[in-house]
Order: structure tokens, then sequence, then C-alpha cells
């Protein structure tokens, strides 16, 4: 009995351990994606003026599995404008369809209100700076999810030496 | 969809309703910040009851008109107007410019959205009268909102029917409202339209690509067009235009149309008066 009362502990131990790790990753890996998303769409609008149900689509078509349904959902809201504004549909869809934390998604949604509504070159500019902010947050946030994998892993370690000796 | 339709649909949805019963028969409406939403029928405006107009309502007007781009209507924003499938959309607020050029707008105050309308058969009778003797270089004078564009349009239509190889100078769009390479409005079987592309510089490529027998133009306002219309006649080829005058006595009071009328270009005019609900419309000779 002790002996499965160990492993189970244990076994509980590591899949916190590691969910914790695998939704920072995914985390991470969203906003990586998204920069290079935003420095793509900085590029179309300065360069091409593309209007944005076709940037949306591009988006949308080179996208992963990660971003393709934040950029599909605003293609579905560019072409039911009648029923809401863009940039409230943009506020939704940061809010649903992506998986970033709190801090970022208030520094994406400012974006809602400026795309679409200026000339090319300033939706670039706050694209540019938008996109900026978050890659710092993500510089800083690597720094510390290395750190904290780092803690995790010999806190688990730690944590199962424990219940081995006590159980010994 | 209807042009009504699509000009209701550009409003914020809470109008929708009071407005859809009498929409066939609207010709513009007009938003202004802070005050209510108001309609032209029959050349008088009417406001309407409700939430007064915000420039958010503006706003997402133009979101709606623009599929969310206002960027890709700047050319034509910094001239002061967009035109979206037919309705003509004029812009008022505070500019923005730079170096010495428009480039848009900073904020709204207003909008005017005009809606076009296909009148078949309103100029049958004016023009087997003006035309018995063959076709002559025509200029159809109303005062702004008196018919002048749908007026053209039915005169284009008619000629291009009949045979007559047609060219139109679309500059804003609002003449044929394409969409892609579909004329919005049936402007006749033999009717080639150029649009986008300002009078003087379509007249030329008209003439040089096209072989028109008769250009068409709407709205000869500025020194430019009266370029267009000396290289189009001194070509032989037919004109058709409009310039905004309540009669040609109004006409000939205005120095830009003094040197249009000096040229000699027109031979006839086709004048439109409103009275009360309804349009005449009357041919003249030019003496």
């Amino acid at each position: 009995m002790k002996g499965i009362g160990l492993l189970l502990t244990s076994a509980a131990l590591l899949l916190t351990a590691f969910q914790s790790v695998a939704r920072q990753k995914k985390q991470l890996d969203t906003q990586r994606e998204l920069c290079t998303a935003l420095e793509r769409m900085a590029a179309e609008l300065g360069e091409h003026s593309l209007p944005l149900p076709e940037l949306m689509d591009e988006l949308s078509s080179d996208a992963s599995t990660l971003l393709r349904p934040f950029f599909a959902s605003l293609i579905l809201s560019l072409q039911s404008l009648d029923e809401q504004s863009f940039s409230a549909s943009w506020r939704q869809a940061v809010d649903r369809q992506l998986s970033l934390s709190a801090a970022d998604k208030t520094t994406l949604y400012r974006l809602g209100s400026y795309l679409g509504r200026y000339s090319g070159q300033m939706q670039s500019d706050v694209v540019l700076s938008v996109r900026s902010e978050l890659l710092r947050e993500l510089q800083r946030r690597e720094v510390s999810a290395s750190d904290k994998r780092r803690v995790t892993a010999a806190l688990s370690a730690a944590a199962i030496s424990m219940l081995l000796i006590l159980n010994l | 969809m209807e042009r009504y339709e699509t000009a209701l649909q550009l409003l914020p949805g809470r109008y929708w309703t009071q407005l859809r019963e009498i929409a066939p028969e609207i010709e513009e409406y007009r938003m202004r910040v802070g005050k209510p939403l108001s309609f032209v029928r029959s050349g008088r405006e009417y406001p309407l009851s409700g939430e007064l107009v915000s420039e958010a309502d503006l706003l997402r007007t133009l979101e709606k008109a623009t599929g969310a781009s206002l960027h890709t209507a700047a050319p034509a924003m910094a001239r002061g107007y967009l035109c979206v499938r037919g309705v003509r959309i004029g812009l008022c607020g505070e500019m923005q410019w730079v170096d010495g050029a428009p480039k848009g707008f900073h904020s709204y105050s207003s909008l005017a959205l005009r809606v076009p309308h296909e009148c078949r058969g309103i100029c049958d009778e004016t023009m087997r009268t003006l035309y018995a003797n063959g076709f002559l270089n025509t200029l159809i004078l109303s005062p702004p909102g008196g018919g002048k564009t749908t007026a053209l349009r039915e005169m284009i239509r008619c000629l291009s029917d009949r045979g007559t190889r047609l060219c139109v100078c679309d500059e804003r769009g609002e003449l044929a409202a394409s969409e892609g390479a579909i004329p919005g409005f049936d402007l006749g079987r033999h009717t080639d339209i150029l649009s986008a592309c300002p009078k003087a510089e379509a007249a030329m490529m008209l003439l040089r690509g096209m072989n028109p027998q008769i250009i068409a133009m709407d709205e000869i306002t500025q020194r430019e067009d009266l370029l267009a219309v000396q290289e189009i006649v001194g070509c032989g080829v037919g004109l058709l235009a409009t310039a905004h005058a309540a009669s040609i006595d109004d006409l000939q009071r205005r120095p830009l149309y003094r040197k249009l009328l000096a040229l000699g270009a027109f031979q006839a005019a086709l004048v439109i008066s409103i009275h009360g609900d309804r349009r005449e419309y009357s041919g003249r000779l030019f003496s």
C-alpha cells in the first residue's frame, strides 16, 4: 500500500509540474508566433495597404494551429460588420482564441481601435509598437520560464526524494 | 441587393426598422454628430426621431462601407468622398494634410449618403424631341440633388442600346457603380466604362484607345474638365455631360460655365426642375 501511495503522489506531483510547464510553453509559443504575424501585418499595411479581409486571410493561411482560429474568427467578423464593430470583434477574438496572459491580452486590445481606421502607415506603426511590447514581455518570460522549469524540476525531485526517504 | 437597401445597411442598425418602408423613395441620408439622422426625399430634408448620431456611428458607417479598411479608400477620401456599390458618401470633419496635400481625416463630423436610382424612361420624350435629327452634344442641368446623374445614366443606356458606341468617364465610380468588372447599373449594350480616372486623362485615353462615338461624363466642375471637353469636341466625338445649374441663365452667370459655353461644345441642354414631389425634364437648344 505504501508503495502505491508513493507512486500516486509522485505521479500527481510530476503531472502538475508538467501541466504548468506545458501551459507556459503554449503561451510562449503563441506569443512568439503572434510577434511574427504582427511583423508581417505591419509590413503588409505599411507597404501595400492591404484591405483587412485580405490581410487576415493571408495571415490565417500561413498560421499554425495556435493562431489559425484567431484569424479565422476575425475573417468571420469582417463578413458581418453589421452586427458588431471590428474593434469589438478583435477584443472578443483576443479573449477567446488566444492563449496569452491577461497583461498581453490588454496590450493587444489596443490594436483593435486602430486597425482599419487610419492610414496604412499609422496602423503599421501601432502594430509594430504593440509587437515590440509583446516581444519584450516574451523575452522576459522566456528567461523566467527557464528558471521556473529548473526550480520546478528541482522541487519535484526533492519532494519525490523526501517521500522515498519517509516511506523507506 | 437594391441600392436603397445597400445605403440603408450602411446606417446604424437602430434606424433600419423606422426607415425600411420609405427607403425606396429616399435620395440621401445625412448623419451629423450630435444631431438626429435625417433623410432627403424630393429634395427636402426631414429629421428622424430617436437617438442622436454620434461620431462612433459615423465610424461604424465608414467601417461597413470599406470592409473595415478605410486606408484602402484613402485617395478618394482625401478628395472628400468615397463610393460604395454606387452609394456616394460625402465626408466632413477635420482634414489631415501632409506636405501640403490632403491625406484624409483626423475626425469626422458629418456624412452624406447619396442613394443612386435607376429611373427608366424618364428622358424618352425629351430625347425624342431633341434628337429628332440626330444626336446633339448635350449638357444636363439641375441644382445639386436634382437627379442629373440619374438622367445621364438613363440617356447613356438609351443611346447605347440604340447602337451608339459610348464611352463613360466615371471618375468617382458613381455612374456605373461597378463591382469588379461588372457594372452595377445597366449602361447599355455598347458602353465602355473607364473609372477612377480624372476626366481630362480619361477623355484622352478613351479617344486614343476606344474609338467612341459619344463620351459621357458626370459633373463638369473645374478648369481641367474644360480641357477634356475641348479635346473630345475637337476630335469630332459626341459629348454628354452634366453641370450644376438650375437653368441656362444660371449657367451663364458662372465664370467656368461661361467659358464652357464659349467653347461652343454643346448644342442642347436637358434642364431638370423639381416641382413638389415631381421632376420635369425639358430640352432646350443653345442658340
